[in-house]
């Protein structure tokens, strides 16, 4: 049945031929089916061209000229990458908004007044300077202020985005990085990131979707604390409605700095943090009262590394501490344990899509073993798997 | 309705999109962008090689949407419409700007025929096909090129491009006559005889 199928789709597929076996390359250039493969070079159809050229080899030539007369209206191929273009339109928008929020004072009727008589135009002069002089003389001070202020509120000024809506809202910064701002959170962000830091302010829960820039970190203020990153993905959780705030890693690495340390040690050379760092499947709670950070493992950690597939967690008489480095990379977290009491352990097994603690209570049982989750990490306990 | 689009899903119309853009969503922009920044860039390359240039101008166009965009209308083709937008600008931007900008060129203005038969003559037997073909494109006008490129590239019929280009749709397929029968026409007999003597001789 598949067969005659298949024979019955070639037959198609010629007598589909058949049509072009007089072409000329004006024919080719009007054909809606060549050009797609030129300007589109999809391979599914590069096999239809070619034996197409099998079939009738004269057609070789009025197809290259087709091909090159294409070629030549298309002409050059502007590039830019989505991040591109997301960039881009996050750059209109922030624009508009500046547009908008510094809207130019309506333009005065001088002009039409200067039309209809010197007379008149002389006297809003007089009108006009009369005032600037008024104006100067009294807000001396409050004048130089507010021009450094103008200056300032260029790109530098920090936009304040409140989601007051009951959805979750995606802001796309200046760098390419994607916030997004849970329902009662606000962020403070500037409309370009100047400087040797990218600093934004959080009020409340947003998750970051950071653009890697090592030599620009990226830092997160809120309640006291700050996060520091390169480049990864994480969430904050922090309302204050709340007695803890929370810390949560999806991807990469993130240092969480007390404010008031920052600050302190903001001049000096080398500072040298007591921050904590978490990586991916890690969190930290933070109690405000006793300013102190625990951290732990999320509930239920995804697979970070995105080489590793289900079939990876099937094992055959596989070395314990190998099964161990495999899971390490997998999720990211660390494994604690005595290299030495799993000398000559093994393991077979074969564990796809249970979540972590389950492939890990498994593996237990397996070996007669115990783990706990401490700071983050797993320690493991292997009494004894030697027969 | 921010989630709505916020893939970027493609079966979600172009005439969604820009409604949703007239509706005040900003992300819909993003989306816009996406679908058209590239094909606007391409078709901007037409009229200037100034990359910065032509990105302004689709940057000015966009902020200007932004600024009315509940005044919006519904074009028929939205692509079309930025197309037509892009141009207008640009030839207007260009002119601002000083850059050498090529005047209006009549439509009648075309090859010499003559001319080209003795340029290909001329050449040596070796050159290559596709250095022909782009001595050959660097003897239509802009408009012609300007065109060909909407018609085969872009894939508009003669109305769209009339439309975009402010010009009848006769002019249009006079322009497209005349730079497409060189296909037709003997040169490209001469063409092809070079083609096989070099394929002889190689």
């Amino acid at each position: 049945m598949l067969f005659l199928l298949i024979v019955a789709r070639n037959r198609q597929y010629f007598d589909f031929m058949n049509k072009y076996e007089n072409f000329k390359s004006i024919d080719f250039v009007n054909d809606p089916a060549f050009r797609d493969w030129i300007f589109n070079s999809r391979p599914e159809a590069l096999l239809f061209w070619t034996s197409l050229c099998e079939k009738y080899p004269s057609l070789i030539t009025e197809m290259e000229v087709a091909k090159l007369f294409l070629l030549n209206i298309a002409d050059g191929h502007p590039v830019a990458s989505n991040d591109y273009i997301d960039k881009f339109s996050t750059k209109i928008l922030l624009k508009h908004q500046q547009n908008t929020e510094w809207q130019p004072a309506e333009p005065s009727p001088f002009w039409r007044r200067y039309s209809i008589s010197t007379f008149s135009m002389a006297a809003s002069v007089l009108l006009i300077l009369g005032f600037a002089w008024f104006f100067l003389a009294k807000n001396k001070v409050t004048s130089v202020s507010s021009l450094e202020n103008l200056k300032l509120t260029g790109l530098r000024q920090f936009i304040k985005k409140v989601n007051d809506s009951g959805v979750a809202q995606t802001i796309s910064l200046y760098d390419g990085s994607r916030v997004t701002l849970q329902p009662h959170s606000s962020l403070s962000y500037p409309a370009v990131f100047e400087g040797k830091t990218r600093v934004v302010r959080l009020e409340g829960e947003a998750f970051f979707d950071v653009a890697r820039n090592p030599e620009k970190p990226f830092l997160v203020h809120f309640n006291k604390l700050v996060v520091k990153v390169l480049g990864t993905s994480f969430t904050i959780r922090s309302f204050d409605s709340e007695e803890k705030v929370q810390v949560t890693v999806k991807t990469g690495k993130v240092s969480v700095f007390d404010n008031e340390e920052l600050t302190k040690t903001s001049n000096e050379p080398n500072p040298t943090l007591n921050g904590i760092v978490l990586t991916a499947n890690q969190e930290i709670y933070y109690k405000k009262d006793q300013k102190q950070f625990e951290k732990s493992l999320i509930a239920n950690p995804v697979i970070v590394d995105q080489t590793v597939q289900e079939k990876d967690f099937i094992f055959e008489e596989t070395p314990l501490i190998e099964v161990f480095r495999k899971f390490e990379k997998a999720y990211g977290i660390p494994i604690i344990v005595d290299e030495n009491q799993v000398q000559n352990c093994t393991l077979t097994a074969s564990m796809a899509e249970e979540p972590l603690p389950e492939k890990l209570n498994l593996m237990c049982k397996a070996i007669h073993a115990s783990y706990e989750m401490i700071d983050g990490q797993i320690v493991m306990n292997v009494r004894s798997c030697k027969r | 309705m921010d989630k709505v689009i916020e893939n970027h899903r493609e079966d979600i119309s172009d005439a969604m999109v820009w409604s949703l853009f007239k509706g005040g969503n900003d992300q819909s922009l993003n989306t816009l962008l996406l679908r058209y920044f590239r094909p606007l860039l391409h078709y901007g390359s037409r009229f200037s090689k100034d990359r910065s240039l032509v990105e302004d101008v689709i940057q000015d166009l966009f902020l200007g949407f932004l600024e009315k965009r509940s005044h919006l209308g519904d074009p028929v083709s939205v692509k079309n419409y930025l197309f037509k937008c892009l141009r207008n600008n640009l030839i207007r931007a260009m002119k601002e700007h000083a850059v050498h900008v090529e005047l209006p060129e009549k439509d009648e203005l075309f090859v010499d025929f003559e001319n080209i038969e003795k340029f290909l003559i001329g050449l040596d037997e070796s050159a290559e096909l596709a250095l022909k073909m782009s001595r050959f494109f660097s003897f239509l006008t802009k408009r012609q090129k300007e065109v060909l490129f909407l018609r085969y590239y872009e894939n508009l019929d003669n109305d769209e491009i009339a439309e975009i280009m402010g010009i009848s749709k006769q002019s249009v397929s006079n322009l497209l006559l005349k730079s497409v029968n060189v296909l037709r026409e003997n040169w490209v007999f001469i063409l092809l005889l070079f083609l096989h003597k070099s394929l002889l001789f190689s």
